[in-house]
């Protein structure tokens, strides 16, 4: 149960999930939080498959998930940022009042 | 055998906390659930003897990001719009439907595929930090050039304009 | 060291076009200073190449070549063939050239856009020498079309004003006719042969590789452009109008270089034209009919610089009826000494308008004292041109005329009597215009400068004198193997009858006016206006062109009006439709742009899984 399979089903299952979350929600940061359940899915994804590098590169599969984890952080930052800009010049966070990305 | 144990109930941990976060419709609540999912990852991590990166985990995900995002919370929060309406009723078939179809294929893939041989590697937080500052050292700064950038810009974009 | 070195040749001007467009614009002494050293080495040069010719023999051409593109089927070249006829075409068209650029400092030179004059002159010389030196058919065209388009832009020179302007059009567009022809029969005998390559061609033609009849055909195509360019019956109707270019441009294009491509082209291609006897007897036939032709209607022009013209049609119409019966060298030789007196005589006729500003020969008269130079100049030119002994033209022409009269004694009927017109008209001219007394735009008339009378005294020099070179002229064109046709005194003595006659006549009408020229013209009422109207043939054109071809353009046009914009209009308001409604689907949603990226990941993958990928 502790293969390599196990957690590879655990976090496509995460990643389903932000997936949906992502499409389906309509306030903004709530779509942020799903966008963190997939990133996360990615970085469960990584420290299980290094395990069957070959011996001494499977750091490789942790140090990704470290600029992952980094990388999300600051993408997390900004979308936040762009979220309270978003509700600053709007008076909303819901994506589904927000269309101006068209013709 | 305690590790599965251990490996099953963080299973149900991660992925309850995961269906939380996307369909409690309390933003509140939501956040809670991704810390729920985000601490049950760095038990995952753990079983997997990546100590390292449970504890960023922790401390930066559980500590830092979902901190964040409640200070976004209620920085938008307004009246007179329930938080309640928290899913697009007519983005919910699609969504769920890509969602679902999506694990089904990958996890379709995942069970064709035969179990390999997965002893756990031991990487220690000292092989990790030589790794990082010898191999990938470049990146590694890049990386930092990149926090630094991210915070200029999301100063910068979350300021006040002043008028 | 030749003929490499040639290649400076037409890349002077052809560099002086460049700088004088690019760099001395503004300064028009200087532009024109570019293009003469640009001549005169070229001059230089062809000098050298043609004395190295007469020294070291002419039998087999010398050919530089490079290679220009290459395809699977066709490999084309540009390069330089120096034989006799390209050597002496070099010396007639740079001499010409240079005395046409040193007398138009005097003519042009209250011209303000002095340097566009001299860079088309530039360009014209190096297209044209390109031209010559030609090694291949590919070659041939793109330099007979840039000679056609600098002439078209020389004849419209002074654009503002309408004549010109409609006169280069109408010189474009009727040698486009010609053109036509020739394309096709390029394109005939290039893809039969699978080479641009005059040598390859050549032997391939001497192999007998092709029937006469083909090869008839190819000619007589190849013809067409020929008589386009050389103004041959019934494509002449271009040459007159193009009179209201600059007069010295008169002298350079249509007179002395570039009417002569057509007569140069058939001569470089008589491989192919002699190999079929139908063919040469079009080109004789043609040759004759314009030589007559041209002569009559030059008897009754009013215009100095049109009765030239004509002229010229005439004298063209001599070198192709050379060629048609076969005498390649009589006809190249007819070609050589005609650019002098021709030139000379266009000149000359420059220095007159340019005293008089008119170009209506009844407005002058009595210009012997005022402008002794321009007299005794022109007079020189218009004997050579009337086959005096000995001026240049008596040799060439009597060359012709023994020629044909051994080949087909009706054209040599028609040249004899194209002979007498040529003398008399010239004799018209002279009298009209410098004898007797002194009317309208006489008064003021005053002697040109001396830029413009050196090259007029250079070039009657030439006239005289270049007769005498006619037996050396046949032994290097003919290659040697031919033994030169003396001149027959006899022959000559009985010829020489014909162009006194018509001096006699010319000077019996309008110096002694008996009879009376304005009498005859009343009692020869219907041939005089015929002759006048230059046979109506310009007429006819146009009421071709009214009557037939423009009402079927009018229903060309409706079809691609209608029709051919339709379906392209059709086109774009389908794609303007589609993009109108497909811009609905850009609903400006980000999950909507985010449900179709993951869609499609997710269907890719599927697809990917489906077919077994993983």
């Amino acid at each position: 149960m502790m293969d390599v399979r196990s957690f590879a089903v655990i976090a496509t299952v995460v990643f389903g999930i932000g997936v949906y979350g992502a499409l389906a929600r309509r306030h903004a940061i709530a779509v942020i939080i799903a966008i963190e359940l997939m990133l996360n899915a990615a970085v469960l994804n990584f420290v299980s498959f290094s395990r069957l590098a070959a011996p001494g590169s499977a750091v490789s599969g942790q140090v990704f998930a470290v600029f992952i984890i980094t990388v999300a952080a600051a993408e997390a930052i900004v979308a936040l940022a762009l979220v309270l800009a978003l509700h600053r010049a709007l008076k909303t966070a819901r994506l589904d009042r927000f269309n101006m990305l068209k013709w | 055998m305690p590790a599965d144990i251990a490996f099953a109930m963080l299973g149900v941990m991660t992925i309850g906390g995961a269906l939380v976060a996307v369909g409690a419709g309390n933003l509140y609540r939501a956040v809670l659930g991704l810390m729920l999912c985000l601490v049950g990852m760095a038990g995952l991590f753990l079983l997997q003897r990546a100590d390292f990166l449970a504890v960023a985990q922790v401390l930066i995900y559980v500590g830092g990001v979902a901190v964040l995002i409640v200070f976004a919370v209620i920085l938008t929060e307004r009246e007179g719009e329930p938080l309640a309406a928290a899913v697009n009723p007519r983005m919910v078939p699609a969504a769920l439907i890509l969602g679902a179809g999506l694990t089904a294929v990958l996890v379709s893939v995942l069970w064709r595929s035969t179990p390999a041989e997965s002893p756990v590697a031991d990487v220690t937080a000292r092989t990790l930090a030589e790794a990082l500052l010898n191999r990938y050292l470049v990146p590694f700064e890049a990386v930092s050039l990149l926090l630094l950038a991210a915070l200029v810009g999301a100063l910068l974009i979350a300021k006040e304009k002043e008028s | 060291m030749f003929p490499g070195i040639l290649a400076l040749v037409p890349a002077l001007p052809f560099l002086a076009f460049v700088v004088i467009g690019l760099v001395t614009r503004p300064w028009r002494w200087l532009s024109a200073g570019v293009a003469i050293a640009a001549i005169s080495v070229a001059f230089l040069l062809s000098l050298g190449a043609l004395s190295f010719l007469l020294t070291a023999g002419a039998e087999t051409p010398r050919v530089v070549e490079l290679t220009w593109l290459t395809t699977s089927t066709l490999n084309a070249h540009i390069g330089l063939r120096l034989d006799a006829l390209s050597g002496i075409m070099l010396v007639v068209v740079t001499t010409v050239a240079l005395m046409v650029q040193i007398y138009s400092l005097g003519y042009m030179s209250e011209e303000p856009s002095l340097s566009r004059y001299y860079a088309y002159l530039s360009l014209f010389c190096a297209s044209m020498l390109g031209l010559v030196l030609a090694t291949n058919f590919l070659q041939l065209y793109v330099c007979w079309e840039l000679v056609g388009v600098c002439s078209y832009l020389l004849i419209g020179f002074w654009y503002d004003r309408h004549a010109p302007a409609f006169a280069a059009k109408k010189a474009f567009v009727t040698t486009r006719f010609g053109d036509l022809g020739f394309l096709i029969g390029l394109i005939m005998i290039c893809t039969a042969a699978g080479s641009f390559d005059f040598v390859e061609i050549q032997a391939k033609v001497a192999a007998g590789t092709w029937t006469a009849g083909w090869l008839g055909t190819v000619a007589v195509l190849l013809f067409c452009g020929a008589a386009g360019k050389s103004a041959q019956v019934p494509l002449h109707v271009w040459l007159p109008d193009a009179m209201e270019g600059p007069t010295p441009v008169s002298a350079l294009i249509h007179a002395a270089t570039m009417v002569a491509a057509g007569v140069y082209m058939v001569a470089r291609l008589f491989f192919l034209f002699s190999a079929s006897p139908d063919a040469m007897q079009v080109v004789a036939v043609i040759g004759g009919v314009t030589a007559i032709f041209a002569a009559l209607i030059a008897l009754v022009q009013d215009d100095i610089k049109r009765v030239l013209a004509y002229s010229t049609i005439s004298q063209l119409g001599y070198m192709m009826l050379a060629l048609g019966v076969g005498g390649m060298a009589a006809g190249m030789f007819h070609l050589f000494t005609h650019a002098f007196f021709k030139a000379l005589l266009f000149l000359g006729a420059g220095s007159v308008i340019h005293a008089t500003h008119t170009n209506n020969m009844w407005e002058m008269g009595g210009l012997r004292k005022k402008m002794p130079w321009t007299f005794w100049t022109f007079v020189a030119g218009s004997l050579a041109l009337a086959g005096v002994a000995p001026f240049a033209g008596f040799f060439s022409k009597d060359a012709i005329l023994h020629l044909v009269m051994g080949k087909n004694l009706f054209l040599f009927a028609l040249a004899v009597l194209g002979s007498l017109c040529t003398a008399f008209y010239m004799t018209r001219v002279i009298c009209v215009t410098f004898l007797g007394e002194a009317r309208a735009a006489s008064g003021h008339a005053h002697e040109s400068p001396w830029v413009m009378r050196v090259p007029l005294v250079i070039l009657a020099v030439l006239s005289v004198v270049a007769g005498f070179w006619h037996a050396g002229f046949e032994r290097l064109v003919q290659g040697g193997e031919a033994e030169a046709e003396g001149l027959n005194l006899g022959f000559a003595a009985v010829t020489q009858m014909v162009p006194l006659a018509g001096i006699l006549a010319g000077v019996m009408l309008y110096v002694l006016k008996s009879p009376d020229p304005d009498a005859l013209a009343v009692r020869f009422a219907p041939l005089y206006t015929l002759l006048k109207r230059r046979f109506y043939v310009d007429e006819l054109y146009d009421w071709i062109i009214d009557r037939i071809v423009l009402r079927c353009s009018a229903g060309l046009a409706w079809f691609d009006r209608h029709v051919v914009d339709g379906a392209v209009n059709g086109v774009a308001w389908l794609t303007q439709q589609t993009g109108t409604q497909l811009r609905y689907v850009q609903t400006g949603r980000v999950q909507h742009y985010a449900l179709a990226v993951f869609g499609g990941a997710a269907i890719l993958l599927a697809i990917a899984h489906v077919a077994g990928a993983f």
